[in-house]
């Protein structure tokens, strides 16, 4: 520039500086532009159009309001760099430039040099805060940002990339494969990358591409894309890669991948209608359902074509309603097929939220058919008087007929869902019958069998139950059908006549004891008899007349016959008893009255017998049999007599409590053996202190029977030459 | 035909005892009786029978325990002995001989049979005492 020049005027100033090929401007002292060179309009494709009458101040993107007043000072300064300034473009962002100032010579204007800094910077300070602020947005962008070199070993790496600094300043300068080993990186990943680069290399085209990542069991995803960035020589300076992580896209993507696919392998027809209820989707089965094989055929048209007018009516006057009031709809239609047959099909829709309907559907014609069968099943299975219980694919109870809930007195709801076994009671039933059972029924076995059941009542009764599992065409288990009937009174019956059978085989084994014990009992008077009778025999021989020695003997052979009569009797007694029960007909008597009847006949009988009766408490009639009592009282009073001295007396003692009443015989005799009680009740049995006194072994057999059947209870207390108490038991009823 | 001889009868039932030791002094033979199993050790050692006619089911000692007990001293052990008993079925027989009896007899017992069988064991006994 010429300081000497004495221009003053404006257009010469133009003139001046329109031959320099950097946009200047001259402003006046106020910072007002006065004129603008050519070069002005390189900045006019930037977006900077400076006009003449405008401030300067206008154009600067800055919040010094004067900053003109700050470029005037420089020139003060002697400051001779320019200052760096942003110019506004539109929509806020500038334009950095490089302004000087220099006062013009004998004028009061400026002139202004306006450099675009990319052409200019070469100062330090700059260059550090421009590395800074790239540096901020590179390690700052959310990506990975790698440059290779040509080499293809790493020249920079981003934060985002790494990190650690130091694994990142180590990386510098090494490869993927090193980088991978390293990192513990699964090393095909390093060579699939270095695939890539070579590739770049080759075509200096951009690549992009996914990579899968499993690091320590740990699935990422990686969408990577490299760039070459070529020289003016046309070689390759360097690749950039940037990486993002798209691990969830991707695993949303797989998800509806699989969604998809699943939907597509589905045997339901899955469908999906826009807002007209026309097809956007469906997947092959649901074509195929309406029987078409191409699916596209169908796609743009309404779902209503697959039904004739009636159905449709029928169909739409169930589904609008329900459509606008749950958003869903499920029900049951006829559909028409391509080929004009007819399919049963179960149709569930869902109103989306854009309007649209997903649409199931799945074929029922079979079910339907199967319906049909099972309902005519259903009549005779609920008419029957048997129980019939079917059960679902998991042994567990789908159905039961009225004849069972009548029956058992759990209604269909108490029983739905319950598991089969759970119907054999193993309290009730024996372990190897419940497991056998059991056993069949996790099998699939057929059985049939008796079990006891528990009614609700908790009344126990006896089924036949005939259980056939029902197989399906493939010949799998599909359900058990199970037909009970009650047998409880046939098994009652049966239980009777085995109890009977079991009594009479009872009853014939004692009496066969019995019969040998009795003949046993009679060989010994009889071996008396017959001694006697030889005896007299010899006698007679001898014509020996001593009548005393004769009429012993005759005497001994009328008492043993006497014996034999008496065993005979008791034999009959028990005979009698052990095959018919006694008759037992109570009635109530006077007790005291009674006895003293018996007492009278015991006088009597035996005039030397000395009997006292004794009395306590307050009399009532006594509820008994008088024939048994009679029985029992003669029988124990006798044996009192029989075994005590004739001057000895015999007690007989009457107590009336208030729930019972007792009878005591009481004697002063030579008492039962210790030894001997506990066998006293046995037939034949004789305490071993009886040798010289005449007896069967019977008479308190029959007494113990007798009072058994009063329900009462016999004592005993006595000991050897000690007397005997005998006290009767008497429940007061 | 012998003679003679000491029987010892043990029996429990008193018109049978009394009827036994008279038919047998009848016909000769010397008589004692005891009326039960123990009062019939003490006759065995007293009495010295040279045979024993004995009940089975008697108070005390029944008639097995006094012929196990018997046996058991070497002076009686060939010493005849008779079960007279009641107790006729064949398990009773067998195994009245089984312990030890030379015969074994049923009531009631005709009288022929009763002392042809005393006869017997007598000559048995004195046979044996001819030999040794």
């Amino acid at each position: 520039m010429n300081n000497k020049s004495a221009l003053v005027n404006s257009a010469d100033l133009s003139f001046l500086i329109d031959g320099i090929n950097i946009p200047c401007l001259i402003v006046d002292e106020e910072g007002f532009i006065v004129s603008t060179n050519a070069a002005c309009e390189l900045l006019v494709d930037k977006g900077i159009a400076f006009k003449s009458g405008i401030a300067f101040n206008f154009y600067v993107d800055t919040k010094d309001a004067n900053i003109f007043e700050v470029l005037k000072s420089n020139i003060e300064k002697g400051k001779l760099e320019g200052q760096l300034l942003g110019l506004q473009l539109n929509e806020g962002a500038s334009f950095f430039t490089q302004v000087s100032i220099s006062r013009l010579t004998n004028s009061d204007n400026f002139l202004l040099t306006i450099t675009p800094v990319d052409q200019y910077i070469n100062n330090d300070d700059q260059i550090r805060s421009q590395r800074d602020f790239y540096k901020n947005i590179l390690d700052n962008l959310p990506a990975d940002i790698a440059v290779f070199g040509p080499d293809f070993r790493y020249s920079y790496l981003n934060k985002n990339a790494i990190k650690d600094d130091s694994i990142r300043a180590w990386t510098i300068g090494k490869t993927d494969n090193e980088y991978c080993e390293f990192r513990n990186i699964p090393i095909e990943v390093a060579q699939n990358r270095q695939e890539r680069l070579l590739k770049i290399k080759e075509h200096k085209e951009e690549y992009s591409f996914d990579e899968s990542i499993d690091r320590n069991n740990q699935l990422t995803h990686h969408l990577r894309v490299m760039k070459p960035v070529i020289n003016l020589k046309d070689e390759l300076s360097y690749i950039i890669g940037y990486g993002i992580n798209i691990t969830p896209l991707k695993e949303a993507e797989l998800k509806n991948q699989e969604q998809a696919f699943a939907i597509e392998a589905s045997l339901d027809g899955i469908a999906i209608l826009n807002s007209n209820q026309n097809y956007v989707y469906m997947n092959q089965a649901h074509a195929n359902l309406f029987g078409y094989e191409n699916r596209e055929e169908l796609i743009g048209r309404a779902w209503s074509i697959f039904y004739e007018e009636h159905e449709l009516n029928r169909i739409l006057s169930d589904l609008i309603p329900k459509l606008q009031s749950e958003h869903r709809w499920r029900g049951e239609t006829r559909a028409k097929r391509k080929d004009n047959t007819f399919i049963n099909i179960d149709v569930s829709l869902t109103v989306m939220e854009n309007g649209g309907l997903v649409c199931v559907i799945r074929d029922i014609t079979d079910r339907k058919e199967k319906e049909k069968e099972l309902r005519k099943l259903a009549i005779v299975a609920s008419q029957s008087n048997s129980l019939v219980i079917i059960s679902d694919k998991f042994k567990r109870i789908e159905w039961i007929n009225k004849a069972l809930e009548s029956f058992s007195g759990f209604n269909f709801e108490e029983l739905i869902s319950l598991k089969l076994e759970k119907l054999i009671s193993s309290e009730l039933n024996t372990d190897e019958q419940t497991s056998y059972i059991k056993n069949c029924i996790s099998n699939n076995k057929r059985f049939i069998g008796e079990i006891r059941f528990k009614k609700k009542s908790g009344e126990i009764c006896w089924l036949t139950i005939n259980a056939s599992p029902i197989l399906d065409n493939e010949g799998n288990y599909a359900n058990y059908v199970i037909v009970a009937n009650d047998i409880s009174l046939l098994k009652e019956t049966e239980e009777n006549y085995r109890d009977l059978l079991d009594k009479e085989k009872e009853l014939n084994k004692l009496k066969s004891q019995f019969i040998s014990l009795a003949s046993h009992e009679f060989r010994t008077p009889l071996a008396s008899i017959l001694s006697s009778v030889d005896i007299l025999d010899i006698l007679n021989t001898n014509k020996v007349t001593e009548t005393e020695k004769i009429s012993k003997h005759l005497n001994r052979i009328s008492s043993e016959v006497d014996r034999m009569t008496n065993i005979m009797s008791n034999i009959f007694q028990i005979g009698k008893m052990e095959v018919m029960r006694p008759k037992f007909e109570p009635k109530k008597i006077d007790l005291s009255q009674f006895i003293n009847e018996i007492l009278a006949e015991f006088k009597f009988k035996k005039p030397n017998s000395n009997i006292e009766l004794e009395e306590l408490g307050n009399k009532y009639d006594l509820v008994c049999d008088k024939n048994l009592v009679l029985h029992i009282l003669n029988n124990l009073i006798d044996n009192a007599i029989k075994y005590s001295d004739p001057t000895e007396k015999v007690f007989i003692k009457v107590e009336y409590h208030r729930t019972y009443t007792t009878i005591s015989i009481i004697d002063k005799g030579i008492g039962i053996p210790k030894k001997d009680q506990e066998y006293l009740f046995t037939s034949f049995y004789r305490a071993s202190n009886s040798n010289d006194i005449s007896g069967t072994g019977l008479g308190l057999v029959v007494v113990k029977e007798f009072m058994d059947l009063h329900n009462g209870e016999i004592e005993i207390d006595s000991n050897e030459n000690m007397g005997c108490t005998i006290k009767l038991i008497f429940k007061a009823k | 035909m012998i003679n003679g001889g000491r029987i010892l009868i043990i029996e429990d039932e008193v018109n049978l005892r009394q009827n036994l030791c008279e038919l047998l002094e009848l016909h000769g033979y010397t008589v004692a009786v005891a009326d039960d199993g123990e009062n019939g050790l003490i006759g065995l050692s007293t009495f010295h029978p040279d045979v024993v006619v004995c009940d089975i089911k008697m108070p005390k000692m029944d008639g097995y325990e006094l012929l196990e007990t018997m046996r058991m001293y070497p002076h009686m052990k060939n010493l005849p002995f008779i079960f007279l008993t009641a107790k006729t079925e064949e398990k009773d027989i067998v195994e009245g001989l089984r312990r030890g009896a030379d015969k074994y007899l049923l009531k009631p017992v005709k009288k022929k049979l009763l002392i042809e069988t005393i006869q017997k064991c007598l000559k048995q006994k004195f046979d044996k005492i001819k030999d040794s």
